[in-house]
């Protein structure tokens, strides 16, 4: 799976830069550089383009009317410029991020990272979106789409807007965007409790409780006490 | 003090394009830090002075050129004609072409279709003629910089300093803008 994206910029060596660093990251098809902003927006109004990185100051339009044109929440914005001044603006036009030359490479990274996630949110890859088969879960992680067995799952930990599931018999755990809310709902029949406002857990997995903390596969979990009341009318029934 | 600077604009853009010859090319961005270390020499040490020598304010001219071509897209047609064999006891005044010589790169370029930017420096015994020519874009883009004000004080330098013996004409018709300075020095 992997993200298209353009780039916009009046200086050849701006683009150059974009290029470079867009090589050495995985899951980008740059689909074209443009020095022309009318160019660029006839291909994105032809073109599925998930992220959009456009400079400010440009001779003949401004990144941000370049950006005002665009049909809203079809791309994903990122800009690049010399000058701090329209960085509050830009939040009108909701883009997801806001990068001042000279850019790092790892500051490049992480914006695209967080292009990435607006994307999978868009296209509804979110955790909780995603359907059960066969008893199995999928969930994109690190740019791959992984399946994992339900019933494996010890428990899901919130983390922000990502999810860690955590995996009997396997030491790593998967980190996916989704919340915890949509996922309790969608594994509720499969024997899955809240136990906290961070932790959904696999009933099935529980070791031991102690008044405030259970064990699920090898590790503990912090039980809060709004939950402890649904923790004990499983255990005695 | 009405001498003008370099623009800081300039400088950022500069070193924003050596970054990126250095993570990309293999010999251009020593040159380039070469040019601009070689045009910050000219402004430290040689702009204090009353007069600089023809010759090191043309080399100065020459970097500028040359470290902004790096920006230019290719619809941009730069051409540039600078004097070679520029005798060494030649003064000028520092720093009063550059402003005239930046004014194509604020206000001439487009990147929707062809343009062209004209310069020339001619030098005729003691008279040096600058010419600078861009298009006039038909477009109404917000100016950020104050490049006016720099045109204007370069005038007033001009008047002081060459009184009557300096010639300006600024000719701006429907799609051309042209500079024509003569200088007795």
């Amino acid at each position: 799976m992997s993200n298209t994206i353009i780039a916009i910029d009046d200086e050849p060596l701006a683009l150059l830069l974009v290029e470079t660093y867009l090589k050495k990251l995985e899951g980008w098809n740059l689909l074209g550089l443009f020095s022309n902003c009318d160019k660029a927006l006839q291909f994105v109004k032809s073109n599925k383009v998930d992220v959009i990185l456009s400079d400010i100051n440009m001779p003949d339009m401004t990144g941000l009317e370049l950006v005002a044109s665009i049909k809203p929440n079809s791309s994903s914005i990122i800009f690049i410029t010399a000058h701090k001044q329209y960085a509050v603006e830009s939040y009108n036009l909701d883009v997801i991020d806001y990068l001042v030359k000279p850019v790092s490479f790892e500051r490049f990274e992480q914006a695209l990272n967080k292009a990435i996630n607006w994307v999978m949110i868009r296209d509804g890859l979110d955790a909780s979106k995603q359907p059960i088969k066969d008893e199995y879960l999928f969930v994109y992680s690190e740019y791959q789409l992984i399946k994992i067995k339900v019933e494996d799952i010890t428990f899901v930990q919130s983390m922000g807007d990502y999810l860690k599931i955590n995996i009997d018999s396997d030491t790593r755990s998967v980190l996916t965007l989704g919340r915890l809310k949509n996922i309790t709902t969608k594994l509720a029949d499969k024997g899955f409790i809240r136990i906290h406002r961070s932790y959904l857990v696999n009933s099935k997995k529980i070791i031991r409780f102690q008044k405030l903390r259970i064990q699920v596969g090898e590790e503990w979990v912090p039980v809060s006490k709004t939950y402890q009341k649904d923790l004990e009318n499983i255990f005695n029934k | 003090m009405l001498k003008s600077q370099i623009n800081p604009h300039f400088l950022l853009n500069t070193l924003n394009n050596i970054y990126t010859l250095s993570l990309t090319n293999k010999s251009t961005e020593s040159k380039a830090i070469l040019k601009l270390s070689e045009m910050m020499k000219y402004i430290l040490n040689e702009c204090t002075e009353d007069k600089v020598s023809v010759q090191s304010d043309i080399s100065f001219l020459e970097n500028y050129l040359s470290l902004q071509s790096l920006r230019l897209s290719p619809n941009v047609g730069l051409t540039i004609r600078l004097p070679n064999n520029v005798p060494s006891d030649l003064f000028i005044e520092p720093m009063v072409l550059i402003p005239f010589i930046e004014n194509p790169f604020q206000h001439g370029i487009t990147t929707a279709k062809e343009c062209d930017i004209e310069i020339s420096i001619t030098l005729e015994g003691n008279r040096l003629n600058l010419f600078v020519k861009n298009d006039i874009l038909g477009r109404d883009i917000k100016q950020t910089d104050n490049s006016g004000m720099g045109l204007a004080n370069t005038q007033k330098r001009l008047e002081h300093t060459y009184p009557s013996s300096h010639l300006l004409i600024i000719d701006s018709t429907n799609d051309s803008y042209q500079v024509n300075l003569t200088i007795d020095l």
